[in-house]
C-alpha cells in the first residue's frame, strides 16, 4: 500500500513536470488583475461603515518572466456615528507603475516579485466630539500626498491559456515620501458659535525597509 | 524513463546544494548594512482668534554594521555595531519656546549563526547574540539622561543572494532577554524584559557581500 502511494506520488510529480511547457507567458500578452470591494450596510448600525474600493492591475509581459505593470485603486470610506457629531471619511485614489517577475517551480506553479514606485492622494474629513466642557467638536480636513516604493510577492498558478490565480503572501515596504496639509475647526460649547481655526502641514519621509506577511487571492485574465 | 527521471531530479538536487555551498564554507567572510531613516516636519498655525504658530521636527536614523566568518560550513561567528539617533525640535511662537533634543544610543555585541540552505539562492539562518548599548542625550536642555543595556537573544531570517557575493538578508528577533536601566538626573529606572514572539509577521532588510 505505502509503496503505490509512493509511486503515485512520483508520477504525479513527473506529470506536473511535464506540462511545464504550457505554464509559460507568452512576451506580448497583455492582462488585467482586479478587486472590487462594496461594504453597504442594509441595517443602519450604532457605528454604520460603507465601503467602496476598485483596484485595477494591467500588465503586459516584456519577456516571458518579466511583465510591465500599471496598477490604479481607488477606495471610499464612510463612517458617521448616529446622534453624534462624530464623522469619519476617507477618499483614497492611488496609481503605481513598476514590474513583475515570475519564476516557474514546476508545472502549473510558479513565484512571482514585483516592485513598484507610485504616487497616492488622500482626503480625509474628522468630526470628533469633544469632552472637556469648553470644545464641542473638532473638526479636521486633511489632505496628502504620498511618493512610495513598494513590492510584493507570491504565488502564481495557472488554470488555462486565459486564467492565472495568483496568492500574494508577502508585502515589502521600502519607501516613501509624503506630504500633507489641511485645516481644523474647533467648536465651542459657549459664545456665539465661536471657533478657533487653523492650518497644519507636514512634510514626512520613511526609509525602513522590510518584508510583512499579506495574505490575499486575485484572478487573472490573460488576452491572447 | 522512470528511473531516468529519478536521477535526474538527484542530479538537480545535489546540484542546488552543491552550488549553495561555496557562500557557507568554512573561510568565507561577509559583511552586512542595515539603515532607517524616518521622520518629519511639522507646522501648525492658529489663524482666528489669535494668531500662533507651532513648529516641530521629529528624525529618527539608525545604523547596524555586521562582520563574519565561517569558521565551519554553514557556522558564522562575528561581531556587531549599531547606532541610533532620535532627534526632535519644537518652537513655539508664544514665549518663544525652542527646544532641541537629541538621544544617541551606541552599541554592539557578538553572534554565532547556523544556515540551513534551501535552495541554491536562499537560506534559513538561526543567530544567537548577546550585545550591550550605551545612550545620551544632548540638545538645549540638559535632562542627563544616560542608559545602559545588556540584552541576549535568538533571531531568525532569511539570506537570499542576488548574484555569487551580494545578498539580501530578511530577519526578526525570536526571544531575547535584557537588563536595562535608564538614568533621568538622580533617578534610575531598572527593568528586566523577557520578549518571544510567537507570531513573525515581519522582517528588517539587510544588505550584504561575501568575500
Amino acid at each position: 500500500m505505502k509503496s503505490n502511494i509512493k509511486i503515485l506520488s512520483i508520477l504525479a510529480i513527473i506529470f506536473f513536470a511535464n506540462i511545464t511547457a504550457k505554464a509559460q507567458f507568452s512576451t506580448g500578452n497583455t492582462f488585467v488583475q482586479g478587486s472590487l470591494n462594496i461594504n453597504h450596510p442594509l441595517k443602519q448600525d450604532l457605528i454604520p461603515q460603507k465601503r467602496y474600493g476598485i483596484g485595477v492591475d494591467w500588465g503586459k509581459y516584456t519577456s516571458p518572466n518579466v511583465a510591465n505593470i500599471y496598477s490604479m485603486n481607488v477606495s471610499l470610506d464612510l463612517i458617521k456615528v448616529t446622534n453624534s457629531p462624530y464623522e469619519n471619511n476617507i477618499l483614497n485614489i492611488s496609481f503605481a507603475k513598476g514590474k513583475e517577475y515570475y519564476k516557474s517551480i514546476f508545472g502549473k506553479f510558479g513565484v512571482y516579485g514585483r516592485i513598484m514606485g507610485g504616487v497616492s492622494y488622500t482626503k480625509n474629513y474628522t468630526s470628533t466630539p469633544q469632552s472637556n466642557g469648553i470644545i464641542r467638536f473638532t473638526e479636521n480636513v486633511g489632505n496628502s500626498v504620498n511618493l512610495n516604493l513598494y513590492g510584493s510577492g507570491g504565488f502564481m498558478y495557472h488554470v488555462n491559456d486565459r486564467f492565472s490565480v495568483t496568492a500574494n503572501l508577502l508585502n515589502a515596504n521600502i519607501a516613501s515620501l509624503g506630504y500633507s496639509w489641511g485645516n481644523t475647526h474647533q467648536y465651542y460649547t459657549i459664545g456665539n458659535g465661536d471657533s478657533v481655526e487653523g492650518n497644519f502641514n507636514q512634510f514626512n519621509y520613511n526609509f525602513r525597509p522590510n518584508v510583512s506577511l499579506s495574505y490575499g487571492l486575485g484572478i487573472r485574465y490573460i488576452f491572447k | 524513463m522512470l528511473s531516468k527521471k529519478l536521477f535526474l531530479l538527484t542530479m538537480m538536487m545535489f546540484m542546488v546544494s552543491f552550488l549553495s555551498k561555496a557562500q557557507y564554507e568554512t573561510g568565507t567572510k561577509y559583511w552586512q548594512l542595515e539603515g532607517a531613516f524616518s521622520g518629519n516636519v511639522s507646522a501648525s498655525k492658529i489663524v482666528t482668534p489669535y494668531s500662533y504658530h507651532e513648529e516641530s521636527s521629529s528624525n529618527r536614523s539608525s545604523l547596524s554594521f555586521k562582520r563574519g566568518v565561517f569558521t565551519e560550513n554553514y557556522l558564522a561567528k562575528g561581531w556587531f555595531a549599531n547606532y541610533n539617533l532620535d532627534a526632535s525640535t519644537y518652537h513655539i511662537s508664544s514665549g518663544q519656546t525652542k527646544s532641541k533634543t537629541y538621544y544617541h544610543t551606541v552599541g554592539g555585541g557578538y553572534f554565532v549563526a547556523k544556515f540551513k540552505p534551501l535552495t541554491k539562492s536562499l537560506a534559513l539562518f538561526g543567530e544567537v547574540y548577546a550585545s550591550g548599548s550605551y545612550g545620551f542625550q544632548t540638545g538645549s536642555q540638559d535632562l542627563s539622561y544616560h542608559s545602559f543595556s545588556l540584552e541576549s537573544g535568538l533571531n531568525v531570517g532569511l539570506r537570499y543572494f542576488v548574484n555569487k557575493k551580494w545578498f539580501i538578508n530578511g530577519q526578526t528577533s525570536l526571544i531575547n532577554v535584557g537588563a536595562y536601566q535608564k538614568r533621568y538626573g538622580n533617578s534610575i529606572a531598572t527593568e528586566l524584559q523577557l520578549n518571544s514572539v510567537m507570531n513573525v509577521n515581519s522582517l528588517s532588510i539587510s544588505i550584504g557581500k561575501t568575500f
